[in-house]
């Protein structure tokens, strides 16, 4: 018979068990072989997701191929790092997904100003984003869509996002900052 | 906590008639056998939720609903099966306590706005409740200098999450995460699990990378964690992998 519920300590347990075994913390920009090498490519099924990153000038080009739900979506990646010794560094992009699919597929490529081999962490910027919060890592980013992508992403999910943030939205896509 | 609410609301569990305070309840894909709402209970919670803000009646009627009869009752048995380490004599203010915390004002306009129509009372319940032991946990642990991670301690932190324990056979991620996926019912809570187990970030920067406030993340989080926990799909699937060998302690 199927037990009622779970406790802490066994959630904690499926969880450590459900991570995919990688390399350990990333020491440097270019980590460890393999995943130092470029042309590099991650295939997240879970999340109906390929990442890759190739070589390109001084950086890498990444390239989102997403699903259904990645379509329009506006996409912010993550990467960190430490080397020995330094402080930890982090580098943020905004990606904006396209609406229109090839092949049954939502492809978007960007240019990232550092040569990072490793797999960022990557989510959706949900309808649920608190616009002071957005802004302040808008601002951040080192890379990002220009003014007009943004105000085209704020109109179209306008309706979507909390209510009590609408008006503020508004703000920001009439700012275009 | 404040006496007129307690008084109000709350009635003394002493003096309260036994009865049954679950039933089944088809409404969630992970599907808990038994409940503290009717179906109908669910549907009327729903309704009212968007308008507890700005309509007196809405959340006076709400408040009623989470304060029902049987549900301190029902609390105080999720407290006694799940978390048999709390002595007798706290149980009832620690379910009074999630109470007032479930019932508070601001509180019910962020479960409507984080999950609209799927926003669940018996989840919303669990997640008070849940916070309330957490307090204690730590207090605990404050005053016996315990160093047993807790699923906040987790949230927090960043890296690998501390376990000794490895499979013996490779486990069928892809149908577990499909599973949770099921289970949460929302795709933000999937993100933050996500990131929390996969990217071991820590919950600021999960915050951050959602453009959410860190406490938004938090509660969406316990959220989360009490709907996974009940899941019948989920727990089955760990069941039936190996993963809950040596069963669970207390919390304690």
């Amino acid at each position: 018979m199927t037990r009622e519920f779970l406790t802490d300590e066994e959630l904690l347990r499926v969880f450590a068990l459900l991570r995919t075994p990688r390399e350990p913390v990333r020491t440097g920009l270019e980590a460890a072989p393999p995943e130092g090498a470029l042309p590099n490519s991650w295939d997240v099924p879970e999340l109906d997701l390929t990442i890759r990153l190739e070589e390109a000038a001084s950086g890498v080009r990444i390239r989102l191929t997403g699903g259904a739900d990645w379509r329009g979506a506006l996409v912010h990646c993550y990467w960190n790092w430490q080397r020995e010794g330094e402080a930890p560094e982090s580098l943020t992009a905004f990606v904006l997904m396209p609406e229109r699919d090839f092949a049954g597929r939502y492809i978007r490529e960007a240019y990232i100003p550092e040569r990072v081999t490793f797999r960022p962490a990557v989510v959706i910027v949900p309808r649920y984003a608190d616009p002071e919060v957005f802004l302040s890592q808008w601002q951040r980013a080192s890379v990002k869509p220009g003014k007009e992508e943004l105000r085209r992403w704020i109109e179209a999910n306008l309706q979507n996002f909390a209510p009590r943030h609408r008006q503020r939205w508004e703000q920001i896509r009439d700012e275009a900052v | 906590m404040r006496p007129e609410l307690r008084k109000r609301f709350v009635l003394d569990i002493k003096r309260r008639p036994k009865n049954n305070a679950a039933e089944a309840v088809n409404i969630h894909p992970g599907r808990r056998r038994m409940a503290i709402f009717t179906e109908d209970e669910i549907v009327e919670f729903r309704n009212l939720l968007p308008r507890v803000m700005q309509d007196e009646d809405a959340y006076e009627r709400v408040r009623r609903l989470l304060c029902r009869e049987k549900v301190p009752e029902a609390l105080q048995g999720i407290v006694r099966t799940q978390h048999s380490w709390i002595p007798e004599s706290d149980i009832e203010d620690i379910v009074q306590d999630a109470l007032i915390r479930a019932i508070d004002r601001e509180g019910l306009r962020g479960l409507w706005e984080n999950y609209g129509e799927t926003a669940d009372p018996e989840i919303w319940l669990r997640t008070k409740l849940r916070g309330k032991i957490s307090d204690r946990i730590r207090s605990n642990r404050k005053n016996t200098g315990g160093t047993v991670i807790s699923l906040d301690d987790w949230l927090e932190q960043g890296g690998q999450i501390p376990s000794p324990v490895r499979p013996l056979v490779p486990l069928p991620r892809q149908e577990f995460w499909n599973i949770v996926r099921e289970c949460l019912g929302n795709d933000l809570d999937f993100q933050i699990l996500w990131l929390k187990i996969e990217d071991e970030l820590p919950g600021a920067r999960i915050a951050e990378l959602l453009c959410l406030s860190p406490d938004n993340v938090r509660q969406r989080f316990h959220y989360a964690m009490e709907k996974l926990r009940n899941c019948v799909e989920f727990i089955r699937c760990c069941e039936q992998n190996g993963l809950l060998q040596g069963g669970g302690a207390d919390d304690a």
